[in-house]
């Protein structure tokens, strides 16, 4: 355990992932398959800052769709019926949505976690409720459309490709932070307020301090990934950030591992391809979610990858 | 470490749980650089003392004086930046992380970087981290724990006990305040406990020390405060205590 | 401009609705009490309970009573399989993890109800016509009158049940000290059994009687559930008295404000309520605050 820490330092691990990536980005000549490469990686990065909250705070939230939301709308309002620039509508919609998460994040995180779980869900709702009936300015059920896609000076990042050139950097940089994160002096104190909140804070963790702001980052997250989903698709309707996808993030996370954030990565992978591939899951979406998120929590509550990783080497040493 | 300063004051601590008076009026003070032990029968309400003083919960009236600058309304992590760490009745440790990183948690006091450094991975923080990653080193081999990458929770008691020390040391504190240290320990557990104390004592950490094993008080202990059923019923040095007819009647339910 | 006889009108169909929150804000009392977690199923229960009735009079032909009596049994049976399935059977005794698990389950009885049941609105007939009764100045339905009439028999019964039945006051021992009710010889496993049954079968009811007012579709169970929970935390969580009178509150709030700000916005009102008392009063208006345990 101890020697793979120290040779695969962040940095190393992510070089390998992101010529993996390429590769699988080279390898694939149907524009539909790119396609799905790059939902995984806007998954992804709404998936590793909800595992920072709940594998590593030990905080649910079951409103990021509401996050996911607030900076896909930002950006497609700000830019199409004002004519903001993209690129700072961004970054002010990363703003906004961390404002948002801080008000909600300072009295809730004083309370018992299943409240936060509560007030994300409500929080979500009505942002949704707010989506579907403020038509004027989102355009309500039927949605907004005409969002241009991003570009960085000459290079426009409006096909498929060109967008995985976009969406997958902003991936390995998140995944980067992250794993900094977790392996820092904030980190440790996250690890240590999730095990036992009272000792940590008599440790000299500010717990309080910490699960408010490790909401916003993961908040700030989905956010991001918002924006660039906007931009990416060009038109947002209410029904990809219904109360669902809230649950789909959660489940991917559980089924990743809490507080493993490769295992986020892979989470996020299975639960976006298999969809897209298994009939199964396309007829009844729903139930085969609520059906893994159930058995993942009952039989795997560390989550279903790494379950299944000590399950294998325990039989592997039986068999020694 | 000059003679007869005190560095903590506690001054007519009074906290009520429902009906029931916990503490009633408690004053005593902790003199600099000694080892003063807070002993009572089970109830006397010598863990609401430490409690209180590390802002776990606020008190109904009192004042709590740390050198001078008032605890009053400070939430716990505060507290232990002044300089006070403690450890708790039965071992709490972080289980499910190794025996250096609980021992690095102790250092959070004491250090800065905070979630924008750690996301960047900044230099002034990775310098820090070098820092904390020694000093943690450092007081578990002073305590003589051997194994720091296991799994705290995979170590024996008298192992978890050692790595909750350490990780009180961790964040040099000034006062350090350890709530029966020596529960559960054999006898020559206890005497290395003892000697570990005394060293730590004689770096210039004042100690505040709650046993009830009464050989390990009376054998390290300068000072000594007596509770009973919320109230303080005797405070002096080890011998005068031992003699006192309260605090007998107190022990020996007479 | 609103006269007082549409006051009137918005506080008897705030009523209505709150009844039914009231009997959902039970339900989550219920199982907390027994088990401290939340059981994020309790709104699909009352899915269920209008779904099943549905089958049992529409489909199957059996009379009313029957019927009524049937779906409560079923939804309490499904309850009941919640409890001894998954949640029983769970690796981790995490209070989170557990939560999560009834979150699973809820997703998955709403996938399977949609399977079943399809994703249109289902209605029921009222229980008894449905001419509008004028009661002073206002118009009621007859089924407002059964829904109150039977809320409050579910009220009294419960009380009776938690004030003088050996079960009830061993209930009320569990959650007052789950540890203590256990040295005391208190089967805390039959109660945690009996608490599930007990609140999946008043879910099941409300959404029984509610059902001919407003109709019910399979992804009905999420919104009534979160407003269950508004009712619950309003009133103060895990009390019976704060979870009638939170749910009486909300149904009442939530009419007014449908019909004196906007009736676009109704549903978000519960959630508005919500998130207001949490910030300002966690405890909730009637709820004692609880000493921290350590």
């Amino acid at each position: 355990m101890n020697h793979i820490k120290s040779i695969h330092s962040p940095a190393c691990q992510i070089g390998l992932f992101a010529i993996l990536v390429q590769g699988c980005a080279l390898l694939v000549r149907n524009s539909y398959y790119l396609f799905v490469l790059n939902i995984v990686g806007i998954n992804i990065i709404v998936v590793i800052g909800l595992n920072l909250l709940m594998g590593y705070a030990g905080q649910i939230s079951l409103g990021h769709a509401a996050f996911y939301a607030i900076g896909a709308y930002l950006s497609a309002i700000l830019t199409v019926t004002y004519g903001f620039p993209a690129w700072p509508t961004l970054f002010l919609a990363l703003i906004i949505t961390a404002g948002v998460a801080y008000v909600i994040g300072i009295p809730i995180m004083r309370l018992e976690g299943h409240y936060l779980v509560m007030a994300t869900l409500g929080f979500g709702i009505i942002l949704y409720i707010v989506l579907i009936q403020w038509d004027d300015v989102t355009g309500g059920p039927s949605g907004f459309a005409g969002i241009e896609p991003l570009h960085i000076g000459s290079l426009t990042f409006d096909s498929d490709r060109r967008f995985c050139y976009l969406i997958w950097p902003c991936v390995l940089l998140t995944l980067w932070g992250s794993l900094n994160l977790v392996r820092s002096r904030v980190g440790r104190g996250l690890m240590a307020l999730r095990s036992d909140e009272l000792v940590a804070s008599c440790t000299g963790v500010n717990t309080e301090g910490y699960k408010v702001k490790v909401f916003v980052l993961s908040a700030v997250l989905a956010s991001l990934a918002g924006s660039l989903y906007a931009h990416y698709i060009g038109f947002v309707s209410p029904g990809t950030f219904s109360f669902f996808y809230s649950i789909q993030v959660v489940t991917m996370v559980i089924v990743g591992g809490l507080g493993s954030l490769w295992g986020s990565v892979l989470g996020a992978a299975l639960l976006t391809v298999l969809p897209e591939f298994l009939g199964i899951f396309q007829t009844y979406n729903v139930l085969m979610y609520g059906l893994v998120l159930m058995v993942v929590l009952v039989f795997f509550p560390e989550g279903l990858l790494p379950g299944l990783w000590f399950a294998l080497q325990k039989t592997h040493r039986k068999h020694r | 470490m000059k003679e007869g300063k005190v560095i903590l004051e506690c001054c007519g601590l009074r906290k009520r749980f429902g009906g029931l008076m916990v503490l009633n009026n408690i004053s005593f003070q902790v003199p600099t650089g000694k080892i003063t032990a807070l002993i009572g029968p089970n109830g006397a309400g010598k863990t609401t003392v430490l409690n209180a003083i590390t802002g776990v919960f606020p008190l109904d009236e009192g004042n709590i004086l740390f050198k001078g600058h008032s605890l009053n309304g400070l939430k716990s992590f505060k507290v232990v930046e002044c300089g006070i760490a403690r450890t708790f009745q039965n071992v709490r440790i972080f289980p499910d992380m190794t025996v250096l990183d609980n021992v690095m948690v102790g250092c959070h006091a004491k250090t800065r970087s905070g979630f924008i450094d750690a996301l960047l991975h900044l230099p002034a923080m990775r310098r820090e981290e070098t820092a904390i990653r020694q000093c943690s080193i450092e007081v578990i081999e002073r305590l003589g724990i051997s194994e720091k990458d296991t799994l705290a929770g995979s170590l024996s008691l008298v192992g978890q006990k050692k790595v909750e020390i350490a990780r009180a040391l961790a964040s040099r504190p000034e006062l350090l305040m350890l709530d029966e240290p020596a529960s559960g320990l054999s006898g020559d557990e206890t005497r290395q406990l003892a000697e570990a104390l005394i060293e730590i004592g004689q770096e210039g950490i004042t100690i505040l020390l709650i046993e009830h094993d009464m050989n390990l008080v009376m054998g390290i202990s300068d000072h000594v405060v007596v509770l009973n059923y919320g109230e303080k019923i005797a405070d002096g040095p080890p011998e005068s205590v031992q003699k006192n007819d309260r605090v007998l009647a107190a022990y020996l339910g007479c | 401009m609103t006269t007082p006889a549409q006051l009137w009108q918005f506080l008897l169909s705030g009523l209505t609705t709150g009844s039914i929150y009231a009997l959902i804000a039970i339900g989550f009392s219920v199982i907390h009490n027994a088990t401290g977690i939340v059981n994020f199923a309790q709104g699909e229960f009352v899915m269920l309970g209008a779904m099943t009735m549905i089958t049992f009079s529409r489909d199957l032909g059996l009379p009313m009573p029957a019927a009524f009596a049937a779906s409560v049994l079923a939804v309490a049976a499904i309850g009941i399989g919640l409890e001894r399935g998954p949640l029983r059977n769970a690796r981790s005794r995490v209070v989170l993890i557990l939560v999560m698990i009834t979150v699973g389950a809820s997703i998955f009885i709403r996938g399977v109800s949609m399977i079943i049941w399809g994703k249109m609105p289902l209605s029921l007939p009222p229980f008894s016509g449905d001419t509008p009764i004028s009661f002073l100045s206002a118009a009621v339905m007859p089924q407002s009158l059964w829904i109150f009439g039977i809320t409050l028999c579910a009220v009294i019964i419960l009380h009776y049940f938690f004030k003088h039945t050996m079960l009830g006051k061993a209930m009320r021992a569990v959650a007052a000290n789950r540890r203590a009710a256990r040295l005391s010889g208190i089967s805390v496993d039959r109660i945690v059994f009996f608490s599930f049954a007990l609140s999946s079968a008043l879910g099941g009811m409300a959404g029984i009687i509610i059902t001919p007012i407003t109709t019910m579709s399979y992804d009905a169970g999420v919104m009534l559930g979160l407003k269950g929970f508004s009712a619950a935390v309003l009133g103060g969580y895990g009390s019976m008295a704060g979870a009638i009178i939170g749910g009486l509150t909300l149904g009442v709030l939530e009419t007014a404000g449908a019909g004196l700000l906007s009736s676009h916005y109704k549903d978000a009102i519960a959630f508005l309520v919500l998130l207001f008392v949490l910030f300002f009063r966690p405890a909730g208006f009637f709820g004692m605050t609880k000493v921290q345990r350590l």
